[in-house]
Formats: structure tokens, sequence, C-alpha cells
């Protein structure tokens, strides 16, 4: 029997579907804007964007947490994102020339993790978008929602919103089809839609496991009794 | 010298600025092809970007709309800016965000690792040192790929030798 592998293989679910929706739909806008991304951790958001912005030639910039004190990092760090070689030393001066690089070479800006700023750091984005006419993604887990809408000029500027919604039945058959090859049954997917609890990184892990079995055992038929061991071994940890 | 396809493509481009449909003839005119002759090749281009969806029939026979498709980018243009979001990487990330395989994907991170770029880490993870913005070109793979073009241009030209001097010997041979 041919060995089964786990090919990565990036699976369009029904998640990263509505997110190409609702970026085709913030290109319909001619000024400026915000959209928001936002769910629990481990349900793709940072990957779906990561690979988007990589296929679109957009910038992408993870808020790290030691730029909280400093918007001057953060500045440098976006200049770099933008593709800036020798950043400014100056807020100023670096706010000016993210300004210039995104007026003469347009593309959408994702933001990551936006929650780990202070307040006053989504004032900085605000202008950004009113100047450049840049449309900036803002990624994060829920506390994103209350971050964005504290402040009525940002919230209004906020055209499109997607909440990242827990991984489906039919995204673990096929994401399993697509990645080893493997045909679950709906009952199979279905035990281990419930363990996951919506996270794709516990799924993988659940099919990594179901991978290892059909090779050792030269099967590719996973049964619901093999299923519940694997889960029980590899999801659960008892 | 550039091919008529990219000519046919900038024409359209540019005539399709100042009105929504383009005509073959307006076309012609533009790119200077008067004889059906010099019209021929670009109703091959014509007919090429058609299939690529690059232009569609406005409904009338030789009027076209057209539209412009965004070209894909380089598979390692991809792969750098998978590595510069993510500043660690490892195959698996990129043959899943960039769909490189794995082969590409290990020779490109080598090539990175040579120029001290990235760094391997422990569990097949290839961590950025330095953010040089620019892409980097490589070089090794062009160098490497122009060798072995040498090196078979040399070996047919050694086949095509060693094949005319059998057919001298055959000839002698036959002369005996």
């Amino acid at each position: 029997m041919e060995k089964i592998t786990l090919t990565p293989v990036f699976v369009k679910t029904k998640n990263v579907r509505n997110f190409q929706v609702m970026m085709d739909a913030l290109d319909l806008n001619d000024e400026g804007c915000f959209g928001m991304v936002f769910g629990q951790a481990g349900r793709g958001k940072s990957r779906t964007c990561q690979w988007y912005a990589a296929h679109n030639d957009c910038v992408y910039l993870e808020i790290m947490t030691v730029w909280k004190t400093s918007d001057l990092d953060f500045l440098k760090a976006f200049c770099r994102a933008a593709g800036i070689v020798s950043p400014p030393k100056r807020k100023g001066a670096a706010f000016s020339a993210i300004v210039d690089k995104l007026i003469k070479d347009p593309k959408p800006v994702f933001i990551d993790e936006v929650e780990k700023m202070k307040a006053g750091f989504i004032d900085i984005l605000k202008d950004f978008v009113g100047v450049t006419g840049q449309k900036f993604i803002l990624l994060g887990e829920e506390e994103l929602v209350a971050y964005m809408q504290r402040d009525r000029r940002i919230w209004s500027r906020t055209f499109q919103q997607l909440e990242y919604q827990p991984i489906e039945i039919a995204d673990i058959l096929l994401y399993a089809k697509e990645a080893t090859g493997l045909k679950l049954s709906i009952d199979v997917a279905s035990l281990v839609h419930q363990a996951c609890n919506g996270d794709w990184r516990l799924a993988k892990r659940a099919l990594l496991g179901f991978v290892h079995y059909a090779n050792t055992n030269e099967t590719i038929t996973i049964t619901v009794k093999v299923a519940k061991m694997i889960i029980k071994e590899s999801l659960i940890g008892k | 010298m550039e091919t008529m396809a990219g000519r046919t493509r900038a024409a359209m481009a540019a005539l399709s600025q100042e009105s929504e449909t383009v005509t073959a003839q307006a076309l012609a005119g533009y790119l200077g092809l008067k004889t059906h002759e010099e019209r021929s090749p670009m109703y091959v281009a014509l007919s090429d970007m058609k299939s690529r969806g690059e232009i569609q029939d406005a409904g009338v026979r030789g009027v076209y709309r057209f539209i412009a498709l965004k070209k894909k980018p380089f598979l390692r243009t991809v792969m750098w800016r998978i590595l510069r979001a993510r500043k660690s990487v490892t195959v698996d990330d990129l043959m899943e965000l960039a769909g490189a395989s794995q082969f590409y994907a290990r020779e490109w991170l080598g090539m990175l690792v040579k120029r001290e770029i990235v760094k391997k880490m422990k569990g097949g993870r290839y961590r950025l040192l330095e953010d040089v913005v620019e892409e980097p070109v490589n070089t090794d793979r062009s160098e490497r790929l122009k060798a072995w073009r040498k090196n078979k241009k040399t070996t047919l030209a050694a086949l095509d030798r060693a094949s005319d001097a059998i057919d001298v010997a055959r000839a002698a041979l036959k002369n005996c």
C-alpha cells in the first residue's frame, strides 16, 4: 500500500471564502476605510491574511507587545513591512515615509493582534486611513470589537467586519481529502469536530494521528472506534 | 524587442482608457499596421488574449472590451513575502501558504541560509535574521542552469562530431 502523507495544503474553507468576499467588498470603496477580522485563536485568521497578503502584494504587520510603549518602534516596523529599506529615526518622518510609500504604491494593509496596543494607538491608524485612502484590515480576538467601537470616528470608518467561525465538519472532510487523501466518514469527521472545538491546530493533530494509524496498519479506513481512540490519545491526552 | 502580444496588450490598455470598447481597426491604427499581412500577428495575439480572459467580445465582431488582469507573482516572491510576514517559517509553511513544492521550498531556504539571511533552527524551522526588504535573487540556480545548458550544448556538439566521424568511416568502409 502506498504510504499516506499529510501534505501541507491551504484549504479554502468557509471562513477563507468569506474573507475573500470581504476583501472584494472593500475593493469597491474608493475612500480609505477599516476592515475587521476577529475570532478566537486557532481559527486561521492570521494564516488566511498571510496567505492573502503574500499572493496579492499587501502589507502585513503583526503587533509586538514591546511596541506598546513606543509608537516609533511600531512606525519603524511598519516602514520595513511597507518596503522602506532604511526607516527614518523620528516619528513624524517615519509617518510621512509610510504615507508617501502607500500613496505611491497603494496596497491594503493588514495589522494583526491590534488589541495588544494601547487605546490611543488606533488614532495613528485612523490618520493613515484618512491620509493615504488605503484599506486597513485589523485582526484580533473578540476584544477587537470593543476596541474599535470605543471611538465613533473609527467605528464609522469600519466598512466590513468578519467573524471567524469555528471550523465545520465539511472543512474537516475537505482538508482530510486534500491533505491526506483519506476519505473520512461523516461520523469520524464529526468526532474530530466535537473534540477540536473549532480549532484548526487540534483538527490537524487528530488528522496526523489518523495518518500514522493508516500507515502503521496499512489501511485507508478510519473507523469510529479507531477515531475515538486516536482523538483520546492526541487531543484529550489521556 | 517587444513581442506583438506585449505591444497589443499595451495598445489595448491605452485605448481602453479613452473608450469602454476597442475595435480591431483602431488597435491596428494605433500599432501602425496597414496590410492584412502585418495585422495577422495582432489577430493571433488578440485570440490568445481572449482565451486567457484578458479581453472579451463586446457583442459585435471585431470589438473588444479590455479586462486588466493582475499579474501573478513569482513563487519565490510569494515565499519571500511569507517569510517576511511570519519571521520564521518551515518548509511545510511555504508549501501550504505559497503552494511551492517541497524541493523548491527547501532549495530556496538553503540559498537564504547560505547568504546568512535566515538561520536554520531546531525542528526544521528557519528564522529570518535580517529583513533586507528587497527580495534576494537566487543567482545560484540561474548559474547552475546556465552551466547545465552549456554542458548540454558541448555534449550535443561532441555527439554531432562523433556521428559525422561514424558517417565518414562508414563511407570509407563502403568504398573499400
